[in-house]
């Protein structure tokens, strides 16, 4: 019943799947990301991050702030393409 | 794991598109293989590309010779994964839209048809159109390979991985090579953070970081990293079915200026890369710059890639699409934009695969083959002297 439980909502990545590719090596939740694409939906990790690092803590024992998180890059939430084609900042981020 | 001590035939550095397959090809050799990586399998540009699994815009022979090895490959191994490595050959389109690039793309297919890839062609505007409704109908057409499409390298990569475990070959992750000892003119060791393997081939396929390794044996590999950014879009139903390219991409002028000085501003390219996932979400591209290893990504490239898709795709605009992650990586660039293939003069046993800059999907199982090839039988099927570090002295 456990191992269904869906731990990426977006993507709809159930325990089960996490926890195959922790016993195939995933050591991090890039890793688990890179795997089974839990974390590459809509909300881009924000709520399944966190169960990663948990169950990563119970099959392998990684203490939870010792996880090393996926690398955050904008946007922090959806942004309409339209929204940012055509407003080029000279200078920004340079 | 505990300090280990152990011997092997062949150590292969980098568990990425490269290192994997050579591993994986050498194994079915019936070699002893161990695979090391500093960190996971497939985490850098191997991992993080658009999966484009096209034959190479570059007119050179050996390179598109390779390349078709490589298509052929991944049908094979397709069946051979448990994963579905989704391959689909969705074809390749540049959108034409002035004279020169007609000119230019229509020399092209004229060679590309001498070297045996009869299947490339151009299409005039009401084709590309019938082909790519929801695109910019492009004034002079579009150069079209029906035969190039792409693949999901996370499946792929990872897969080759786990099967070459299965077969009995060993990858060691977050693994660093700390020194690499030589005797003789030949290499005899690898000295990594978890201890010693003694091998007699050490093939370095660190992509991007290749320098790094060739330091360790005194010689200088010019490889520098080359940044891409890229978008991917919420997933929305079939809107684009090649890997459609419109605007100027010109990789020779990222080799000339890379050649040249490499000032940021000169090398920085772009050109509207679009195409659809199996998911149903977009990848939109690209921008190149040299920035070091810097893999963050810029508010000015993702504006910048924004502006070009929309400008091909302008239903991404009446549809409110959404952009929901971005990234970018580290191309292995060399200054010529050929690879740096095959063995050192005065350094028996070490051999170099690297430089496949932004088109290591499309060559990667066919490089992996033709340096198994060379450590098994010391020649290869596809002549790559070309290749050679040598060329650069």
């Amino acid at each position: 019943m456990d191992e269904e439980l869906i731990i990426c909502r977006c993507e709809e990545i159930t325990k089960e799947e996490i926890v195959d590719a922790i016993r195939k090596g995933a050591r991090s939740i890039s890793a688990v990301k890179r795997r089974t694409g839990a974390g590459k939906g809509l909300c881009q990790g924000k709520s399944c991050g966190r169960l990663v690092a948990r169950i990563l803590n119970e099959e392998i024992g990684i203490p939870i702030r010792e996880t090393i998180p996926a690398t955050y890059r904008p946007p922090i939430r959806p942004i309409p393409v339209s929204d940012l084609g055509g407003v080029k900042i000279d200078g920004a981020n340079d | 794991m505990a300090q280990m001590t152990e011997e092997t035939e062949i150590v292969v550095i980098g568990a990425g598109i490269t290192g994997i397959t050579a591993a994986y090809y050498l194994l079915k050799e019936g070699k002893d293989v161990v695979v090391i990586e500093k960190n996971e399998v497939a985490s850098e540009a191997s991992g993080a590309n658009a999966g484009f699994a096209c034959r190479p815009s570059l007119l050179n022979p050996t390179l598109l010779e390779i390349s078709k090895v490589a298509l052929q490959e991944y049908q094979h191994l397709g069946q051979e994964l448990k994963y579905d490595i989704e391959y689909e050959t969705c074809g390749f389109l540049v959108l034409l839209e002035d004279r020169d690039s007609l000119k230019e793309w229509t020399h092209q297919v004229e060679e590309r048809h001498k070297l045996g890839l009869g299947e490339v062609g151009i299409l005039d505007p009401e084709e590309v159109h019938g082909l790519e409704p929801h695109v910019v109908r492009p004034e002079f057409g579009g150069y079209y390979d029906p035969l190039s499409g792409h693949i999901n390298p996370l499946h792929l990569v990872p897969g080759l991985a786990e099967r070459l475990t299965e077969l009995g070959g060993k990858v060691y992750e977050r693994t660093e090579v700390l020194e690499i000892k030589t005797k003789n003119q030949r290499v005899e060791s690898v000295i990594t953070n978890k201890g010693q393997i003694k091998a007699n081939y050490i093939i370095n396929a660190c992509g991007a970081y290749a320098g790094s390794i060739g330091r360790m044996v005194g010689i200088g590999i010019p490889v520098k990293p080359h940044r891409h950014h890229m978008l991917v879009t919420e997933a929305l139903p079939p809107l684009v079915h090649c890997v459609v390219e419109g605007g100027a991409y010109r990789q020779a002028e990222v080799a000339s200026a890379s050649a040249a000085g490499e000032s940021k501003a000169a090398a920085r390219t772009g050109a509207a890369i679009i195409n659809q996932q199996k998911k149903g979400n977009l990848l939109l591209g690209i921008t190149g710059d040299f920035a070091g290893f810097n893999k963050l990504t810029t508010f000015d490239d993702i504006c910048t890639i924004s502006e070009m898709a929309i400008k091909y795709v302008p239903l991404l605009k009446d549809l409110h699409v959404s952009i929901i992650r971005t990234w970018a990586n580290h191309y292995p660039s060399t200054t010529d934009y050929l690879p740096i293939l095959g063995a050192v003069g005065g350094i028996e046993g070490f051999v170099i695969a690297t430089g496949l800059n932004d088109y290591g999907l499309e060559v990667g199982a066919g490089i992996g083959k033709v340096v198994s090839e060379l450590v098994c039988f010391g020649k290869t099927t596809i002549p790559i002297e070309s290749f050679n570090l040598s060329r650069f002295h």
